[in-house]
């Protein structure tokens, strides 16, 4: 084990501990501040509830993951190629973009009803949208003349798109890729909280209401621990695909 | 014309281009009545000013482009699409895939056309060996020169084994010294193919150089002034460039580009 290491985890103990005093010598109202041993307390009453909750959110944030993907990365390839469709489809979603969805949430209520579907529905737009914007915009940076070549030496359209075009565009795409991810998992959870049955979100704002502040930093805690899933995730993704630009990249002499 | 010599002229000219024109949505002439042959493993190298149509020509012959009127036959037959199979394109630029190495990117055309593994790779290693990179075969373009990497180019357009290659100012975005080697070496790998390739360029030495006929275009519109037959013999060595015969050579056609008054970008490579 490294030095920093060490240290790192000696840093979290002793916060860890000077919460856990600051509380139990009354200095703050348990309300306000529980201490982190009401995390451990909440666990193993309610371990049930938020073992499923966290299933059902995890495997929104997952369909919903794989859904951004496909659409976002699909979209923008096939319109980044085309002037006509990045001069109609770019500015619309830049638009989009930098517009506030959330205020959206209560029409796909209405549309797909108070259950997995809204907020799936809901985080597939959000971050679908970087996803398309950055693959557009990777895809219209090839230089041109790769189509000529592509042409030239056989290509069916397919391959083209597959083998040269997504390639060629991907450094861009992967960081739509993280910007969308993390814009999945943030929708998720906060439409949970705003109106659910179920999930994470759901157990947190319910909690809050009935001032189970132990049970509101265990959802908070497993909602941070779904991120960081879904970063290792993502990273392992991020390193496949992008060890052979790496490896071209890096062995720059 | 009886059958006969139909067929003869088929089996002897690998390009016939006739009377082919371009006319751009904007009006612009880009190419009017081109009449132009290229014998089978002839080198026929296309200089003119910018402008003047010659890429428009050569993405007609390779297919990428339709033109407007005539017709082009390669082989015999008009091409209307891309011939990955009789025609190989060498572009300005090397185009090479950043993820691949240089044998990856050799060997990427005949991947696509489904030639099995083993007939690739050893294709392949051949023309690499035959553009002089065999110990780069495993290298990424981004550690390869500008001159390395449109060798690898090079090498993969002669990897697919092509009857006719076609070649767009490949060596246009290098500077003069590699430039002039790349010269050297391609006449070297021409001498050894002897595939049939049309060549365009700016620059009237190495087209000179270079090539069995030199054609020469005017602009406004985009038409062929002169076809001019170079009569060094071969092997081409670096010292014929001072000899008297290139000079007249090049002064002959800068006096047909001056006359058709355009000067001004030939003289930069005279």
């Amino acid at each position: 084990m490294t030095r920093t290491r060490i240290i790192k985890i000696v840093v979290a103990v002793v916060i860890l501990a000077a919460w856990e005093l600051i509380c139990r010598l009354g200095l703050v109202n348990a309300i306000i501040l529980a201490p982190p041993s009401s995390i451990v307390a909440a666990m193993l009453t309610s371990w049930r509830d938020f073992l499923g909750a966290f299933q059902v959110t995890i495997l929104s944030i997952a369909t919903s993951i794989a859904l951004a993907w496909s659409i976002g990365i699909g979209f923008g390839l096939i319109f980044g190629l085309s002037p006509l469709g990045y001069g109609v489809f770019s500015p619309l979603l830049t638009g989009l973009f930098s517009v506030p969805l959330i205020t959206l949430y209560p029409l796909f209520l209405v549309w797909f009803g108070i259950g997995p579907g809204s907020k799936i529905a809901f985080a597939v737009l959000t971050g679908s949208i970087p996803i398309a914007l950055n693959t557009m915009d990777g895809v219209r940076q090839i230089d041109r003349s790769y189509i000529g070549l592509a042409r030239s030496i056989g290509a069916s359209p397919v391959q083209a798109y597959f083998r040269i075009y997504f390639p060629l565009a991907l450094p861009s795409i992967l960081s739509g890729l993280r910007i969308g991810t993390s814009l999945v998992v943030i929708g998720v959870v906060v439409c949970e909280m705003l109106a659910a049955v179920d999930g994470l979100g759901f157990w947190i704002s319910y909690n809050r209401t009935i001032f189970k502040t132990g049970h509101v930093y265990l959802g908070i805690t497993l909602a941070m621990l779904s991120v960081v899933l879904v970063n290792i995730a993502l990273g392992h993704i991020e390193r496949r695909f992008g060890a052979m630009r790496a490896e071209a990249a890096t062995a720059t002499v | 014309m009886n059958a006969t010599t139909v067929h003869n002229e088929k089996s002897s000219s690998a390009v016939e281009v006739r009377g082919v024109s371009k006319v751009f949505a904007n009006g612009f002439r880009a190419l009017d009545d081109i009449n132009l042959t290229i014998e089978d493993g002839q080198f026929l190298s296309i200089v003119g000013p910018s402008g003047c149509g010659k890429s428009t020509l050569l993405q007609i012959v390779a297919g990428l482009t339709a033109g407007s009127g005539g017709q082009t036959l390669v082989g015999g037959k008009p091409v209307t699409k891309p011939q990955p199979r009789d025609i190989a394109v060498i572009f300005q630029d090397a185009l090479l895939l950043p993820w691949k190495t240089t044998l990856q990117n050799v060997e990427f055309p005949l991947d696509l056309q489904g030639v099995s593994a083993a007939e690739r790779h050893s294709r392949s290693l051949e023309m690499i060996d035959l553009v002089g990179l065999k110990e780069f075969a495993d290298n990424y373009p981004a550690q390869l020169s500008g001159g390395m990497r449109q060798r690898v180019s090079i090498a993969r357009g002669l990897a697919q084994n092509p009857r006719i290659i076609l070649m767009d100012e490949p060596f246009g975005a290098l500077d003069e010294q590699t430039r002039i080697r790349m010269g050297q070496e391609l006449v070297r790998i021409w001498e050894k193919s002897r595939k049939t390739v049309l060549f365009i360029t700016h620059s009237l030495t190495e087209a000179i150089f270079l090539s069995d006929v030199v054609v020469v275009m005017g602009r406004n519109p985009g038409r062929i002034l002169e076809r001019i037959p170079v009569p060094l013999e071969r092997p081409r060595v670096t010292d014929m460039i001072g000899s008297d015969v290139f000079g007249q050579l090049r002064n002959r056609i800068w006096h047909l580009l001056s006359d058709s008054g355009d000067t001004s970008s030939p003289a930069q490579n005279l």
